[in-house]
């Protein structure tokens, strides 16, 4: 028998030895070997950040979309026609759509857009901090 | 300075940070596998893939974990349930009750005592049933009551008093080598 080594007794329930020798049970290190990459790869993607980035996906598209429909029919006459809506929605009552062929459709998304892009700056920096 | 396993659990729940998880697989994919070829008698493939699942439901189900035991031990007693189950599909018997007596020689222990007691007590433990495995290394190694490894396991009290007393009594038939 090994120094200091005594057979446990099979009816103790707080078996000190026993501990003692579980606690210096010898178990092998087994190498990761891509283990950890695996496992990992095969853990789904969180569902609330898969739908904010399809989101994202959409009010970014959005907006690129109405840049692109603003540069080609016609920049100017579309701040004009926007800033004489605007003008008209301050003075009188009725709101009627700005007299370009864009129509508020992409004032609409973009506005869209800005706010969410906020959202997600502001969701971003509270990230950081944390 | 590396951050503990309840801060790492931390970021996963707050913010979803799939490095922290991955940081927290790492630390305790050794413990776990070896724990897993134990128990299935050194089948590394299926052990691989039970660790796998028993890691897969670990990140699904993190917010229960209550932290009231080390998160390995929570872990371990994933992949036990992950194991019961494979058993349970497989309609094998789930334990032979004639192996893992060191007296009947079962098993591929050697019965002459070598200068190393740990390394002889875990292939003498490798020998012993499932359920007594994990019952023993519970409450001896990772330091859990009675009750608290009971409910790990999803096992009545009684069993689990009774898993300990036979694997400490086929353990004893083993370690009276030594004697």
């Amino acid at each position: 028998m090994p120094e200091g080594f005594q057979p446990f007794s099979p009816v103790d329930p707080d078996d000190p030895k026993l501990s003692l020798l579980m606690k210096n049970c010898k178990t092998e290190y087994i190498d990761d070997d891509g283990f950890t990459a695996r496992v990992m790869a095969a853990i789904p993607r969180d569902r609330q950040k898969a739908g904010a980035n399809r989101r994202n996906l959409l009010i970014g598209s959005s907006c690129l979309l109405s840049v692109l429909l603003i540069a080609v029919l016609g920049g100017r006459e579309f701040l004009v026609g926007l800033s004489a809506f605007i003008l008209r929605a301050a003075n009188g009552p009725a709101l009627v759509l700005p007299g370009v062929s864009l129509g508020i459709l992409p004032v609409a998304c973009l506005a869209a857009g800005l706010v969410v892009a906020a959202g997600v700056g502001y969701r971003c920096m509270r990230k950081a901090i944390q | 300075m590396s951050l503990s396993d309840a801060d790492l659990i931390a970021r996963v729940l707050v913010s979803s940070d799939r490095h922290a998880f991955s940081e927290l697989v790492k630390r305790n994919q050794s413990a776990l596998r070896g724990f897993l070829r134990s128990l299935t008698k050194g089948d590394h493939a299926l052990a691989d893939d039970l660790a796998q699942e028993a890691l897969i439901e670990a990140y699904r189900c993190l917010r229960q974990f209550e932290g009231g035991s080390r998160f390995s031990t929570w872990l371990l007693g994933i992949a036990y349930n992950r194991f019961r189950g494979h058993l349970r599909r497989r309609r094998e018997e789930p334990f032979d009750a004639t192996q893992g007596s060191g007296a009947e020689g079962g098993a591929s222990v050697d019965p002459q005592p070598s200068s190393d007691v740990g390394q002889d007590l875990a292939a003498a433990i490798a020998t012993l049933r499932p359920e007594e495995q994990v019952a023993l290394r519970l409450c001896y190694r990772d330091g859990l009551s009675h009750e608290e490894a009971a409910g790990l396991m999803g096992c009545p009290l009684g069993t689990l008093k009774t898993h300990i007393l036979r694997a400490k009594t086929r353990l004893r038939s083993f370690l009276d080598a030594y004697a």
